[in-house]
């Protein structure tokens, strides 16, 4: 009996590890358990392919390498042909002192061979060592990444972890977010807020003037220390509820006594002798535990008592019925006598469904009590209508009779069950409303809205409720009573679906089009433009609520630009009631046909799917198990740290890649395109500019520890401003800092330097005689020359690119120049020449050539030439037109002396709206369980409950059960067929 | 203080003169000095009886109008800009790019000629010869003001191309078999200044391909430093002779080593002709000849590089390089470490001499009447390149190198221009701002 009850603990949230001991149980229904077992598992169906990721600059840099050969490829061949041409009109001749009897070679021959030599010249060209250095820099960001503390979540002691190393620069880079709810919006945790009770709220605090107050921690809380029982972290900040409660006041009893009644809440005592519950949802865990708190405790159950003690005394009551929740009831009621004998039902539900169920009587009340709904809506809380009815004990056996024949009939059994609930829960007597918190995770808000001003559009996935999804929405400010329309699409079929998206495209562009076309909407569209720095974002603002019955049939081929159309043009979207294969769906949608680089974040192993399809998976760490941070490429503990990790760590991240790119080919090109130039003044004959030591040493030693240093630790604003000013992110969206454009800027600035470099040399080698008459324009000098000049060159550029020094930089770029010089005299030392004199045939040229003032004239004027253009040039882009970066550069330079500014972002609550979010998080079938008795344990069951009742009960169960599994079955199979 | 015409062209911008800006010179320099019917003269055309004069002349092998000019490319723009004045008359270019100086005395002979434009060395080469009669000669133009990219005028150029002006030797050294054979040119010239302080001579090779790869290549450091005299792996293509005796020193550079010896010699008086003295040591980098050069052995070289043969086109061993001076001799020769030292571009110039500053020389070479007497032995013409011989003295900074110079100008001016022009614009958006916040 223990695996049985095992599983109907489990019912709800089956585990695949718990159903073995089951099975043994189950006898002849094992094959039905045993169809979702191994691959068959929830887990399994829902769990995505593992892609192998790589970044858009990735990619880009692959197809820039590419053409970077077929470049290399284009210049052998130029000198290949000059080679020919130089080898008929000229080499010919001059194989008189070059062959001895060589006659026979022809210039087509030699142009070929030329082609050969000159690939392997130019090879430095395309950049090998990129790829190294990118991983490097890469890896330090990720390191950047795991040690920032203020991603750090002391509460659970977890660091942010960077669990991927390669996709860093794509976090500057994010359009999309795909966000769960529960556990990563919000923390899973209900607490009850607010209540009216006839008429009168209590929970809010007042100052003495009687305005509002927000409530802040240096308020006292209600000291409820003096009851036993009590839940330590509760808190309230009303006292007149204690207050009302002394005084006796019989409403009041009468509500908290309802909360404590009409639950599925099952009791336990620890070894400490004090109460847990188990609760089913955390909104009935809220209400029970705040009616406990305030002296109504839910002690125990037993499938036909409940046990509370009121104020002190103990009470137990008969539980006659339960009326269970489900959808479409939005309510649920049990009916109880009590010790004297009365029979009452009390009822908790939607508003708008217990209003009409209300008696007449209560229409004073109820227009209150509605007000106070909005009030509570308003605030993105959760509410609950409570009610009760006293019957009349003969009315209720009747009803009884009913309702055990309506259970024991075959056929429309449902619909007169139903029927029979209608009948009962009428004549309402209006109670009060409870008003429950589902909290956000800390910084929610915040987060939110600086990542919308960033221009990312945040879409929530979850597999909530609709009412629960929008209510959440509401309260992380993704919906607002701004937003000129949200549009529901909830319809169940197809065509319903197509109609309803038809619909609100239309609506949609029927709006902007008369917008646009309204005489009033020029002033406007001025306004805005004033005001679009601050807020850019505001232009007609859309939602889309789209649910998860309505989003299969919206994922079909024919319907799926629509959607994506019209979601695409709406802020905000809210999926709900959504599998997490829907969620992978939703993210290959957007990733597919947008062309834009997509984010999902999540905690449960049902975001597995969209954080493995979406380009970077965010796991939310310590909530709901690892799968999702296995799954993931970053971790970290706060949905908050979310803003810093993109507005921070993401957009240096691409700032850094795409500047360290920017200088990597421009110095590959500064460096290599001087041989293509030399080859028209040495008859193409492959002869390199530089001592070969230097070609083999100049990207690893010289150049390599600089423009690394930069790609890790460059920033251009600091961080706090780079949080304030969302609107920096901009940039990395529109991929603007590195492109094909940027790269041929790039190819253009290493063309213009390295012709800069040669011929400025060239130009004075041309005549040059040494100081001492001798002559210096040999091959060996003229190569010290250049590349001297270069490395000067290539470290000027690199000082200049770095817009923020460290010390690493320092040591690294004045290193470098250094172990240059130190290597050159080395490498032309003559004790070195003594060793290997065929190896080091530059004996001497250093110290000689760079003994020469003309040399180190030739030097200046190189520096100068190629690197004052470039200066003027970003003087002149930052005065005429800077970007934001560099307004908020110069901003921070002119700050630094004064204090920084506090944040600016003022924390508004939109006004009230009328909603309907009522408290409900659970599924139904609970309160049968409850009566079966089958979920307690065999401990507390009552010795009284008789057998057969069990049996019955159980098959009743069992039928439940089954329908349940064919209900997941067809959503299965419906997943299978989106899926194919 | 009056102004010379000289004066105000030195200051002048470069560029042709026309007949009116002379005659405003004239005018505006020359009217206090010249009587009412001189200056009335200047109004007349440049040439008044140009047109007659041109009808008359029959005459072959003869010009009417000379004009004397710096190069060739000069000559030729010089009658570019001339088309006017010309008309019809036949003009002939006189220089020795395009045509061999025998052709042109043939042309010459066949053809009435008026106007003839060249350059001094063709034209004196054509009188020499008997191609050129000068008794119907009218007018003799010297472009003497023109100046070329290196700022030298026509009698300025201390650099003489001899390519072409010893063509007969230049004609026998193409073919390789007259290798033994012997020929000397003697080329005067007129040196305007004194040349004061240190004088340099160099020789200057145009379009000798130096910096060829596999020219490069082709050497033997291991064997230049004495180390192993028979080492010639990488001298490929002149390891070793046709008898398969390893060469020494090996390689296609020092194989093509320059071996013109040009003497200096200055006319004291009309007909004294003195040697100028000159150093051949000291031509070299320190680290060459004390490191990168060494001798097998300084006492009997000529037993050390037995088993080893001269490069195919030297007229002597290695060891025969100066024999009167050990210190200067095989491998160590100033020549040879000078020439082995590759230069960077196929026209470059090479120390060839110092001059010894004794004598009359104390303080440089003094201007007047000099000549090069050249023994002409490297065969330029045979890979379409020439050969010129330079006279220089030091700046500073080395030789005097007009593109750092102008480089230098030319890039100061524009960081002056720049920086105001960014200055400006960084002022008025200042500016700007300040106004936009107020």
């Amino acid at each position: 009996m223990d695996g049985l009850y095992h599983i109907i603990l489990m019912e709800t949230n089956l585990k695949v590890r718990h159903a073995l001991s089951v099975t043994s149980e189950l006898g002849e229904d094992i094959s039905r358990l045993a169809r979702f077992d191994g691959p068959d598992t929830k887990l399994m169906q829902n769990s995505g392919k593992t892609k192998f990721k790589r970044t858009s600059i990735d990619r880009l840099m692959n197809t820039l390498v590419l053409w970077i050969f077929g470049f290399l490829v284009c210049l052998g061949i130029i000198l290949a042909i000059g080679n020919s041409i130089w080898e008929n009109q000229v080499g010919g001749q001059f194989r008189t002192f070059l062959f001895w009897n060589e006659g026979e070679k022809n210039s087509v021959f030699s142009g070929f061979l030329t082609f050969w030599s000159y690939i392997i010249i130019l090879n430095t060209v395309v950049p090998i060592s990129l790829y190294v250095s990118v991983e490097v820099i890469r890896l330090g960001h990720s390191y950047f990444i795991n040690w920032d503390r203020k991603m750090y979540y002391s509460g659970k002691a977890t660091p942010a972890e960077a669990r991927t190393t390669t996709l860093n620069e794509e976090l500057g880079q994010i359009e999309y977010i795909f966000s769960d709810k529960t556990g990563t919006l919000t923390q899973n945790v209900m607490t009850f807020k607010k209540c009216s009770i006839n008429g009168r709220i209590y929970g809010e605090v007042h100052d003495d003037v009687g305005h509002k107050k927000a409530i802040t921690k240096k308020k006292e809380s209600v000291d409820f220390s003096v009851k036993t029982q009590t839940e330590r972290t509760f808190q309230l900040f009303d006292h007149s509820l204690m207050e009302s409660i002394k005084l006796g006041d019989p409403q009041v009893h009468e509500f908290l006594r309802l909360l404590a009644l009409c639950h599925t809440v099952m009791s336990e005592e620890n070894n400490a002798g004090q109460l847990i519950y188990q609760v089913q949802s955390p909104d009935e865990g809220a209400l029970v535990t705040a009616a406990r708190n305030f002296g109504f405790i839910f002690k125990s159950r037993t499938p036909e008592t409940i046990t509370i003690e009121e104020l002190g005394t103990l009470v137990t009551y008969q539980l006659l019925a339960f009326l269970d929740f489900n959808n479409i009831r939005k309510r649920m009621s049990v009916i109880v006598r009590n010790p004297a004998g009365q029979i009452k039902l009390y009822s908790k539900g939607a508003d708008t469904i217990l209003f009409e169920k209300l008696h007449p009587s209560n229409e004073g009340l109820l227009s209150l009590t509605s007000d106070h709904l909005s009030e509570f809506a308003g605030e993105g809380l959760r509410t609950l209508v409570i009610a009760y009815r006293e019957l009349d004990d003969k009315y209720f056996k009747e009803w009884h009779k009913m309702l055990e024949d309506a259970n024991a009939a075959t056929d429309k059994r449902d619909e007169r069950i139903t029927g029979l609930y209608e009948e009962i829960e009428r004549d309402l007597m209006l109670l009060g409303a409870t008003a429950i918190e589902d909290k956000l995770q800390e910084g929610v808000i915040e987060t939110v809205t600086s990542l919308s001003l960033a221009n990312i559009k945040i879409w929530v996935l979850t597999g909530d409720k609709q009412e629960t999804a929008i209510n959440i929405g509401y309260a992380c400010n993704l919906l607002t009573d701004d937003m000129n329309d949200v549009f529901v699409i909830s319809g169940n079929t197809a065509v319903e679906v197509r109609e309803e998206l038809r619909k609100a495209k239309e609506n949609l562009f029927g709006q902007n089009r008369s917008f646009s076309n309204g005489h009033v909407v020029s002033e406007n569209k001025q306004q805005l433009e004033l005001d679009s720095v601050v807020e850019e974002t505001i232009t007609g603002d859309y939602a889309l609520v789209i649910n998860g019955h309505s989003l299969a049939h919206a994922l079909e081929s024919d319907v799926k630009n629509d959607l994506l159309e019209l979601a695409c043009l709406c802020k905000t979207v809210v999926c709900c009631r959504v599998t997490p294969l829907q969620k992978a769906q939703v993210v290959e949608l957007v990733k597919k046909h947008r062309n834009a680089v997509t984010l999902a974040i999540g905690d449960g192993a049902n975001d597995v799917s969209m954080i493995k399809s979406a380009h970077i998976g965010v796991g939310i760490s310590g909530q709901e198990g690892l799968q999702a941070v296995l799954a993931s490429d970053y971790s970290f503990a706060q949905f908050r740290y979310l803003q810093r990790l993109l507005l921070v760590h993401g957009r240096w991240s691409y700032f850094r890649m795409c500047k360290f790119l920017c200088y990597f080919f421009y110095k590959n090109f500064a460096f290599t395109l001087v041989h293509f130039w030399f080859g028209f003044f040495c008859g193409f004959s492959a002869q390199t500019v530089y001592d070969p030591w230097f070609i083999t040493l100049f990207n690893i030693v010289y150049t390599s520890l600089p423009v690394l240093a930069m790609g890790i630790f460059d920033q251009d604003v600091s961080d706090q401003n780079s949080m304030d000013c969302p609107q920096l992110y901009e940039p990395g969206q529109l991929n603007q800092l590195f492109n094909k454009r940027r790269f041929f800027i790039c190819m253009a600035h290493g063309l213009y330097t390295s012709l800069a470099l040669f011929f400025i040399p060239f130009g004075a080698f041309y005549n040059v005689v040494g100081e001492d008459g001798q002559h210096a324009a040999d091959y060996q000098s003229f190569a010290v020359t250049m590349a001297t000049s270069l490395v000067i060159v290539v470290s000027v550029q690199i000082a200049l690119d770095t817009s923020y020094w460290t010390v690493i930089n320092h040591v690294f770029i004045w290193g470098s120049i250094a172990t240059y010089f130190s290597i050159l005299f080395t490498m032309h030392s003559n004790g070195i020449f003594e060793v290997f004199p065929n190896q080091f045939p530059f004996v001497g040229n250093a110290w000689h050539s760079l003994n020469q003032k003309c040399i180190w004239l030739v030097i200046l004027l190189t520096t100068v030439a190629s690197v004052i253009p470039v200066v003027a040039f970003r003087f002149l882009k930052m005065h005429l037109y800077p970007s934001l970066s560099d307004q908020i550069r110069q901003w921070q330079k002119a700050q630094k002396k004064a204090k920084p500014t506090s944040s600016r972002r003022p924390q508004t609550r939109r006004s009230s709206s009328r909603r309907s979010g009522y408290g409900f998080a659970h599924q139904e079938g609970y309160g049968e369980l409850i009566t079966s008795g089958k979920n307690m344990r065999v401990k507390n069951s009552p010795p009284t409950s008789g057998l057969e009742k069990t049996l019955y009960n159980s098959t009743n169960w069992i039928e439940n059960l089954c329908k349940k599994t064919t209900d997941t079955v067809n959503s299965f199979s419906q997943d299978k067929a989106v899926k194919l | 203080m009056e102004k010379k015409i000289t004066d105000v062209l030195a200051k002048s911008e470069l560029k042709p003169g026309t007949p009116e800006d002379l005659q405003k010179l004239m005018k505006d320099y020359y009217s206090s000095h010249r009587s009412v019917i001189e200056l009335e003269e200047l109004k007349l055309p440049v040439c008044p009886k140009w047109v007659k004069l041109r009808k008359n002349h029959s005459e072959k092998k003869s010009v009417l109008m000379l004009i004397i000019c710096s190069s060739a490319v000069r000559a030729l723009e010089l009658i570019r800009s001339m088309t006017a004045f010309r008309g019809d008359s036949k003009v002939m270019k006189l220089f020795a790019k395009h045509i061999k100086v025998q052709e042109q005395v043939k042309l010459l002979e066949k053809r009435v000629v008026h106007l003839g434009v060249g350059t001094p060395g063709r034209i004196k080469e054509l009188i020499k010869q008997g191609g050129l009669n000068l008794n119907p000669l009218k007018f003799l133009v010297f472009d003497w003001n023109w100046r070329d990219q290196k700022l030298r005028r026509m009698m300025d150029i201390p650099e003489i191309n001899y390519t072409y002006i010893c063509e007969n030797c230049a004609k026998l050294r193409e073919n390789a078999f007259n290798f033994d054979q012997k020929c000397t040119c003697s080329i005067p010239f007129y040196l305007q200044e004194n040349m004061e302080g240190d004088v340099y001579m160099y020789y200057k090779l145009y379009g000798f391909y130096q910096n060829h790869y596999r020219y490069v290549l082709s050497r033997s450091n291991n064997q230049l430093v004495g180390k192993d005299i028979m080492d010639v792996e990488d001298c490929a293509p002149f390891k070793v002779s046709q008898n398969k005796t390893p060469i020494a020193p090996c390689g296609a550079i020092a194989n093509s080593m320059f071996n013109d010896t040009i003497i200096l010699s200055y006319t004291l008086k009309s007909s004294v002709h003195i040697q100028v003295p000159m150093l051949k040591t000291e031509l070299t980098w320190w680290t060459d000849k004390y490191v990168k050069f060494q001798n097998p052995s300084l006492i009997n070289l000529s037993d050390r590089f037995v088993g080893t043969e001269k490069p195919p086109y030297w007229q002597a061993p290695i060891y025969e390089l100066d024999t009167s001076d050990p210190g200067n001799n095989g491998f160590l020769n100033d020549d040879f470490i000078v020439w082995m030292r590759t230069a960077a571009f196929p026209t470059f110039k090479k120390l060839y001499r110092r001059l010894y500053r004794v004598q009359y020389f104390m303080d440089g070479l003094p201007a007047g009447n000099y000549s090069f007497n050249i023994s002409y032995n490297f065969p330029v013409t045979r890979i379409k390149g020439e050969k010129s011989v330079v006279l220089s003295t030091l700046t500073w900074s080395g030789g005097s190198s007009l593109f750092l110079g102008l480089a230098y100008t030319v890039t100061g001016a524009f960081l002056w221009l720049a920086s105001f022009a960014l200055m400006a614009i960084h002022i008025t958006m200042k500016r700007k701002k300040l106004s936009y916040r107020r």
